[in-house]
C-alpha cells in the first residue's frame, strides 16, 4: 500500500507497534524527556549556574542599573499590595487571614 | 508579578543573586569574592531603585490614605519585632524565593513560569516572611507616612538583619543544597 509506505519515513519518538509488540511495551522505551515540556532539575541548576557566571563576568555599571530596575519592579509589586490591603481597612478586621 | 518582571525584563535582585552566585561558587565558575562583588552591588542597586521607587509613588499621590497608614503601620510592625523570629522569617522567605526562581528555570513558557513564581512568592507574601528587597520598598514607604522611626532603626532592626537570613538560605538551602543534590557538590571530587 502506498499509504503506509509515506507513513514510514515519517520522524517518530516511537516506533509504531509491530505484530509482535504491544502497544505498551512501545510506551516503556519512550523517552519521556524528548516530549517534556520542563527542564528536568539537572538542568534547571545547570540554567541557575550560568545565570551566576553571567553575574560574576558582568559589568559593575550594569549589575548596578540591572539591579536598581529589579528594584523597581518589587516596588511596583509591593505598592499592589500596599494599594489593595491599605484601602481594604473593614476586610482586614474582619478577616485578618486575609 | 514583580519576580516575573525580574526575571523576564532583565532586572536583577539581590535575593535570587545569593543562589546563583552560591550554585556558580559550588560548580568552581566563580569565586567568592565574586560572589561578594555581585551580593553588594545588587543589594545596593536595590535599595536605590525601591527608594525612587516609593519617593516616586509618594510624589505621585498613590500613597496617599489607606496605603500610606498600612505602609506606616508595616514599618512599626517591622522594626518591633526581636533579632532572632527576624532572622527566621528572612530564612524561610528566601528559601521560597529561590526556589520559585529555580522552579519557574524549568518552565519553557511564559504560562509555567509565571505559575511557578506566583505560588511561592504568594505563599512567603501571605504568611508574613520577610523579604529584603520588598522591605527596601516597604520601609522608605512607611518611613515617609509617619515621622516617629528613623532611617537608622528601620536599617539595623531589619534591613540588615532581613539581608542577612536571605543570604543564609539563597546561598545554603538552595545553592549549595542543589549543587549537592544535582551539582558537583554531592560527587565527592574536587570537594576540599
Amino acid at each position: 500500500m502506498a499509504f503506509s509506505g509515506a507513513r514510514e519515513e515519517l520522524p517518530t519518538a516511537v516506533a509504531p507497534p509491530s505484530q509482535e509488540q504491544s502497544v505498551s511495551e512501545a510506551i516503556a522505551g519512550l523517552d519521556l524527556s524528548k516530549i517534556s515540556n520542563v527542564l528536568s532539575p539537572t538542568e534547571a541548576f545547570e540554567a541557575l549556574v550560568q545565570k551566576g557566571e553571567a553575574n560574576a563576568a558582568s559589568k559593575p555599571e550594569k549589575l548596578l542599573f540591572s539591579s536598581a530596575l529589579g528594584g523597581c519592579y518589587v516596588g511596583m509589586g509591593a505598592m499592589v499590595s500596599l494599594a489593595v490591603a491599605g484601602n481594604s481597612p473593614d476586610l482586614a478586621a474582619a478577616d485578618p487571614g486575609l | 508579578m514583580n519576580l516575573l518582571l525580574a526575571q523576564q525584563c532583565g532586572g536583577m535582585l539581590y535575593t535570587g543573586n545569593t543562589a546563583n552566585m552560591m550554585a556558580a561558587v559550588c560548580e568552581k565558575r566563580a569565586t567568592f569574592e565574586d560572589m561578594g562583588r555581585v551580593l553588594a552591588l545588587s543589594w545596593v542597586g536595590n535599595l536605590f531603585g525601591c527608594s525612587l521607587f516609593a519617593i516616586a509613588c509618594k510624589y505621585a499621590g498613590v500613597m496617599e490614605g489607606g496605603a500610606g497608614i498600612l505602609a506606616a503601620k508595616a514599618l512599626v510592625g517591622k522594626t518591633s519585632a526581636d533579632l532572632g523570629p527576624i532572622l527566621v522569617k528572612a530564612v524561610f522567605c528566601n528559601w521560597l524565593v529561590c526556589l520559585a526562581v529555580l522552579l519557574s528555570t524549568q518552565a519553557k513558557d511564559m504560562g509555567g513560569k509565571y505559575i511557578s513564581i506566583w505560588l511561592p512568592v504568594s505563599t512567603f507574601v501571605s504568611i508574613g516572611f520577610e523579604h529584603s528587597v520588598a522591605n527596601m520598598f516597604l520601609l522608605p514607604a512607611g518611613l515617609m507616612s509617619q515621622d516617629q522611626i528613623t532611617f537608622g532603626t528601620a536599617l539595623t532592626k531589619n534591613l540588615i538583619p532581613v539581608t542577612i537570613g536571605n543570604a543564609f538560605s539563597g546561598a545554603l538551602l538552595v545553592g549549595a543544597t542543589m549543587s549537592y543534590l544535582f551539582g558537583s557538590l554531592g560527587q565527592g571530587e574536587k570537594k576540599a
